[in-house]
């Protein structure tokens, strides 16, 4: 599956890096090649290289992170909490959504996986640390959380981790896992934690196939978010982004039925909405990478987007259209669960931040929507 | 689908050419300051020693070229591997400065660490080759291709068995001339081959940008050609000119008539007079007209079928 590892001098001898590699060797028929590298970003940032042809084979960096490991969400990011971060221990995903960031955002698609685990979880509980209320951190942001779990194992980990946390009184850290996968063995082979709410990004059927690639159906993610209630955990559903077509309402309303009629509605944790956008540099690039995909021909406009002082024009649909989809998305959701259990990112609040190219790990920008 | 990328091959010598040459038929052609050979899309350039003479050898070749190229650095190397071995350079170092071609690909040939240096070296360091060109090559190409498409095969000719000086320090020249290099080269001619093609597969993977920005350009052509025809047919007997396009307003015209063309909708034949008072009342109608085309996604009508997973994500 993956021929070719790059690995960081520093991370060669990290008990994680032999795991992956061990794990690797296990499925791959021919032998891997190993190439050593100072620092990732000597190969995953330079210019001049082409994520749609990178995606057809994906070669895998295996780092080491040395900061900025939890990072503050966009403002208004949030599943009800007052406190929200994010981490990521991988960079780029398994699946091609034609719609992602990601594709924008980096210039390659390789996938990077930071291999000092514990250091993510050192910041998580440090961070929490600091509030005397819940304090979210939501993993998949640059990654989908699961997706590459039978080789990476650290979702496994992690939630040893928040088990841990959870067991000590006065620690408020609570875990989104955001996903689409439906590698759930390892959820369903514990315990179910009460501060970890395991959440899918759902799309209707047709959206799936078109614009999902490599994704699993929709039918086996809402089988797996049946099984997960059933063991006992927490779910959440993300309808984002949600995408305008022409027949965008039939779909939709379809969609919500046949995911809440295979759910025990009052028991899901959270539910949130938004539409599709990206931030222009990232709708130019990808334009340029799939010239002939409607998703970014249909009608589109630019607008402003400023937060703590800092400045970013966003593209996104035409405000009657958003508006519209928002409204009727959260019409049909209450027909299934309480408003309150509703999160609707429609409003320019919730916009994230330009990239900071200041930092030299990697570049910090997100679309309002998670890559898992 | 690409349309027919050039392959351009980049040798230092003329007897690490002549296989390819004689391999692919190519024929030399006219040109200052470099030997150039050619047949079609396949293209090779003979830079000589060292890695200025390979930057200018390789900007001179790409920048006459007016598409996508792949560009191909076939050449000797000395290594503590055996002699006649073919490796792909994994990374390609310059001193501190090391690239990393993109494999987004399988690759059957293995791998090595390419060090460019300036003269030749007899290191032999573990699985590292030493040449005197790859990284120029390769850095220049990076200036014109994606990284995809700018790679480089070495072939060992000299080890710590077969040096390259005699002890004497003369250069061993039983082991390096022209005739063993000729060798050298054409012994690998199938693993070079086989790479190329790979490579050059990688361009199925992309959108046809020439042939679409030459749709494009006719659909610009024609709503242009018809505008202008319904312009004066609208006032007839007066001298209404043709429309003035600015080079901005014919960026903003080709865009919109690709987003039609991406959308499956068509620019009516019959536009309306609002349509037709100037380039900028243009640009409105044809935005305007794009203000629905969203796509129809089919209704799930099945709940069995489900879309392929990619392995090994799914386990329920």
């Amino acid at each position: 599956m993956i021929d070719t590892v790059y690995i960081e001098r520093d991370a060669i001898d990290d008990p994680v890096t032999r795991s992956i590699l061990a794990s690797i060797e296990r499925t791959n028929s021919t032998p891997t090649n190993v190439i050593e590298i100072d620092r990732y970003s000597e190969v995953f940032n330079p210019r001049s290289q082409n994520f749609r042809l990178q995606k057809q084979k994906p070669s895998l960096i295996l780092a080491r992170k040395h900061q900025q490991h939890v990072l503050p969400t966009p403002p208004a990011y949030h599943i009800g909490g007052d406190f929200n971060y994010y981490f990521s221990h991988m960079l780029n995903c398994i699946y091609d959504c034609r719609y992602c960031f990601l594709q924008g955002m980096y210039q390659s698609a390789n996938y990077v996986v930071f291999t000092n685990y514990s250091d993510f979880f050192d910041q998580i509980a440090s961070t929490a640390r600091q509030f005397d209320k819940p304090c979210w951190f939501f993993s998949g942001y640059d990654c989908d959380s699961l997706a590459l779990e039978p080789i990476t194992g650290f979702m496994q980990q992690c939630l040893d981790h928040f088990e841990i946390l959870n067991a000590q009184n006065d620690n408020k850290a609570r875990l989104e896992i955001r996903t689409k996968s439906t590698q759930i063995r390892s959820l369903l082979n514990r315990n179910p934690l009460d501060n970890v709410v395991v959440a899918y990004s759902l799309s209707p059927h047709s959206i799936v196939n078109k614009l999902e690639h490599k994704t699993p159906s929709l039918e086996k993610r809402i089988r797996a978010l049946a099984s997960l209630q059933e063991a006992g955990w927490s779910v959440g559903l993300r309808f984002d982004p949600v995408i305008a077509a022409g027949n965008d309402e039939s779909l939709y309303r379809e969609l919500f039925e046949s995911v809440f009629s295979r759910l025990d509605c009052e028991k899901i944790h959270s539910v949130s909405l938004g539409t599709f956008r990206l931030p222009k540099s990232f709708h130019k690039a990808v334009k340029q990478l799939y010239p002939e995909e409607p998703l970014f021909s249909v009608p589109l406009e630019q607008f402003k987007f400023t937060d703590n002082g800092n400045s970013s024009t966003m593209v996104g649909y035409p405000r009657q259209v958003e508006t519209r989809l928002m409204d009727f998305c959260s019409q049909e959701i209450k027909k299934y669960v309480d408003a309150k259990q509703l999160f609707v990112c429609s409003d320019d609040s919730l916009i994230p931040p330009s990239p900071n190219k200041n930092t030299s790990d990697q570049p910090i920008n997100h679309s309002n929507h998670h890559a898992g | 689908m690409q349309d027919a990328t050039t392959l351009l091959f980049v040798t230092a010598l003329q007897a690490e050419a002549q296989p390819l040459i004689q391999h692919y038929s190519l024929k030399h052609t006219s040109g200052r300051g470099f030997r150039l050979y050619g047949d079609g899309t396949i293209q090779l350039i003979i830079t000589g020693i060292g890695k200025l003479n390979a930057a200018a050898a390789t900007a001179h070749a790409l920048s006459r070229l007016n598409k996508e190229a792949i560009v191909m650095n076939v050449g000797i190397a000395g290594s503590d591997q055996p002699t006649g071995s073919m490796f792909h350079a994994h990374s390609i170092s310059d001193g501190n400065k090391v690239i990393y071609p993109s494999l987004p690909f399988v690759r059957k040939i293995p791998g090595i660490r390419v060090e460019t240096v300036d003269q030749p070296s007899t290191a032999y360091q573990r699985n590292i080759a030493y040449d005197m060109e790859a990284a120029a090559v390769v850095a220049t190409a990076r200036r014109y291709v994606s990284a995809e498409f700018a790679h480089c095969l070495k072939i060992i000719s000299d080890n710590p068995d077969n040096c390259l000086y005699d002890r004497d320090g003369s250069l061993n020249r039983s082991l390096i001339n022209p005739n063993s290099i000729n060798d050298l080269v054409e012994r690998n001619i199938p693993g070079i081959t086989e790479f190329s093609n790979t490579v050059q597969h990688l361009t199925t993977k992309l959108p046809s940008t020439i042939s679409l920005n030459d749709d494009h350009e006719d659909l610009l052509n024609t709503l242009l050609d018809n505008t202008n025809t319904l312009r004066m047919e609208s006032r007839p007997g007066t001298d209404r000119k043709p429309l003035h396009v600015t080079a901005s307003q014919t960026q903003q015209l080709t865009a919109l008539c690709a987003r039609h063309s991406v959308l499956n909708r068509e620019i009516p034949s019959k536009l309306p007079d609002e349509a037709l008072a100037n380039t900028r009342s243009l640009i409105v109608f044809l935005e305007n007209h794009l203000s629905d085309a969203y796509p129809e996604y089919p209704q799930h009508t099945d709940d069995k079928i489900t879309s392929k997973d990619a392995p090994p994500t799914s386990d329920v």
